[in-house]
């Protein structure tokens, strides 16, 4: 008996299917290679020209292009975070048309290279970043960065403070997830609430917490408090606290998210470390705490703050500060 | 020969260079791990050269088409986010991140015309081809020489984690786990290769009462967990007190035994001196890896660490990590209630 002809048909397209197949793989690998190769043609005549470009503007200018150059070694002093922001803040408010930032920072086993990268990142523009493991990978570099360096962390080390200009307010653009997730945070626990940051002093005399937070949410109805601090340079345990009272680093954000709810939150009291920093840099109404438990950085007084930007009288940020801190933690 | 330039070449003489450049390369943990192990076989093969790292994330490209949910606008978070994976490498010298193409051209200028070795090779990237997941290099290299250079933990995280053991984990054991779970990420990929919740958090539980003074530390995106996890009274999440990737793998490397899925933690093991056992291996990654479906062990792998190929069930994970806990550490014995 004969075969209906469709099914001639399928054994046909069945015989045909691999050879297909075949051909159609062998087109696309071919297809693959020459668009490689045509890849590495363009790539290398783009590579040669842009950087010899590159490298004749570097010999007329003798400093790379519309580029700001900040260099940092990383060191295990207390503030030393925050006079990197500061000075960060400090140059690129000076040098504000800049488009590109070369920053170049020694890692330390002390602390966490990426804090500082984080740091900077809050400046926006386009960071090319180098990180030299240690001070010797750095020397193998050679003179010209390395000179650079020194005068960098002789500057660091011979002023106590650093005085932020008033140019450098406002000069913050953070990356917009980091930004957008701070918001939506805010947003989410409360659209119309006020949110007021708090960022304990790590060094000096530690306070009951969990006692003074709760006390503060019971005195002031109608505000919210964020905890910018992570719990590794808080002590003691922080479990049952009012649900006033937002622990962030409790629901997993980063170092930048929380440097990015400084900037959002409605009021800022606390340590004039980096998150203080962000605050002000940001225009929020906040209050610092006085230097001589923190790391001196800022020379801060209050009533910086744009009074007509922000919502909350700087009296009320001051109340809240001594609510929390009392009166004698004020500097 | 502008000076310039004329610097760029006499650095590129004295290192090696890797280069991952995100615009076909992946922004992934554990090809990242991989990748760095492939760098240092060909450091190595070069009489232990240092290192330097260029990561190439241009704004106007920042990542490959593999990675559409990654754009001019986000890119940032994700790197910095990977970044102390980078710090892992013990032959560092040092790592540029370039988002300026100008930069980026006369830094690769520098490397062509020293000819520096590099992975992946120069003309290899100028290609886009990079080979960032296979072991085909690092099998050779191992069958070569018999030894494999180490991954080691990411310097600057590690008073910061000692604060942490004193803090948390003080008079247990710490087992680090990674429960792969993209499936409740907001970039879910791969999902054949997620870890069966319900199966680990049984395990957990049954662990609690068998091994009591193991603690079991979930490492990973803090969105790759079910809330329930974080109830479970011989459990910590690192990401819940502040501490991030950095941390997490400086515990590891340091020798907190691993126990955990196929995914970026245990590339991260798989290179390293610690202890582990890898569940869930995926059997199509196995031509790959260069290894038959059932392998016990990489080529290359040291005394106490393991693979195992079979689906996670209650049972499976509690054999496996019997066999990881008693290997670990002999004088732990008597701390196991049968």
């Amino acid at each position: 008996m004969s075969k209906p002809p469709f099914e001639h048909l399928i054994d046909f397209a069945r015989l045909v299917k691999p050879v297909l197949v075949r051909i159609l793989n062998f087109t696309m690998r071919a297809y693959g290679n020459v668009k490689s190769y045509a890849r590495l043609l363009f790539g290398l005549v783009e590579t040669s020209f842009y950087g010899y470009w590159y490298a004749l503007l570097v010999h007329k200018n003798e400093t790379p292009p519309d580029t700001l150059v900040i260099v940092h070694a990383v060191n295990s002093d207390a503030g030393d975070r925050e006079r990197f922001f500061a000075r960060f803040a400090n140059k690129v408010s000076k040098d504000s048309g800049c488009a590109d930032i070369d920053l170049l920072l020694v890692a330390s086993d002390a602390q966490p290279v990426t804090t500082y990268t984080a740091l900077a990142r809050m400046f926006g523009r386009r960071l090319n970043l180098q990180i030299f493991a240690n001070a010797q990978a750095l020397v193998e570099v050679g003179n010209v960065v390395a000179s650079e360096l020194s005068q960098g962390a002789a500057d660091t080390k011979t002023l106590e403070q650093i005085q932020l200009s008033e140019k450098a307010t406002g000069c913050l653009r953070p990356p917009f997830l980091s930004k957008n997730t701070a918001r939506e945070y805010l947003k989410s626990i409360d659209p119309m609430g006020r949110f007021c940051a708090i960022s304990f002093p790590t060094a000096g005399k530690q306070m009951e917490l969990k006692s003074a937070l709760t006390e503060l949410a019971k005195r002031n109805p109608g505000w919210r408090f964020i905890l910018l601090n992570d719990l590794i340079a808080v002590d003691g345990s922080l479990d049952e606290l009012p649900p006033e009272i937002l622990m962030p680093s409790r629901s997993g954000f980063d170092f930048l998210t929380r440097l990015c709810l400084a900037a959002e939150a409605d009021a800022y009291i606390g340590a004039a470390d980096v998150f203080g920093l962000a605050a002000y840099l940001a225009l929020r109404p906040a209050y610092l705490l006085g230097s001589s438990s923190l790391p001196a950085v800022i020379i801060a007084k209050p009533g910086w703050m744009s009074e007509d930007a922000y919502r909350v009288p700087v009296d009320e940020v001051e109340r809240l500060a001594a609510d929390l801190f009392g009166a004698s933690a004020r500097g | 020969m502008y000076p310039a330039l004329a610097t760029e070449i006499d650095l590129s003489r004295k290192c090696v260079l890797g280069i991952m450049d995100f615009r076909y390369a992946p922004y992934a943990l554990g090809d990242t791990f991989t990748w760095l192990t492939n760098l240092q076989v060909v450091a190595h093969s070069r009489g232990g050269m240092p290192i330097e790292i260029v990561l190439v994330t241009l704004p106007e490209k920042p990542a490959s088409p593999m990675q559409r949910h990654i754009n001019s606008y986000s890119y940032v978070q994700i790197l910095e986010n990977l970044l102390p994976a980078f710090l892992t490498c013990p032959s560092l010298r040092n790592i540029r991140v370039f988002e300026n193409r100008k930069k980026l051209s006369h830094r690769l200028l520098g490397a062509v015309l020293a000819r520096t070795a590099s992975w992946p090779s120069l003309t290899a990237h100028f290609r886009g081809n990079l080979d960032y997941y296979t072991h085909t290099k690092i099998n050779a290299f191992y069958a070569e020489y018999k030894t494999l250079p180490r991954l080691r933990a990411p310097f600057g995280f590690h008073s910061e984690t000692e604060i942490f053991r004193t803090k948390y984990l003080a008079g247990r054991i710490p087992i680090i786990i990674n429960i792969r779970q993209r499936a409740l990420t907001n970039d879910p990929q791969a999902l054949l290769r997620d870890s069966a919740a319900d199966a680990w958090y049984k395990f957990l539980t049954t662990a609690r009462s068998r091994w009591p003074s193991a603690f079991f530390v979930i490492a990973g995106g803090f969105n790759e967990w079910e809330r329930r996890f974080a109830a479970l009274p011989n459990v910590i999440i690192p990401r819940m007190f502040g501490f991030g990737l950095g941390h997490e793998l400086t515990l590891l490397f340091k020798g907190t035994p691993f126990f955990g899925s196929s995914s970026g933690f245990s590339a991260a093991a798989t290179f390293s001196n610690t202890p582990y056992t890898i569940t869930n291996f995926e059997h199509r990654a196995a031509k790959f890896v260069g290894m038959p479906v059932g392998t016990e062990r990489y080529p290359f792998a040291l005394e106490h660490q393991w693979l195992s190929w079979k689906p996670e069930t209650e049972q499976v994970l509690l054999d496996l990590f019997d066999r990881l806990w008693e290997a670990t550490d002999d004088n732990r014995k008597d701390t196991k209630v049968r």
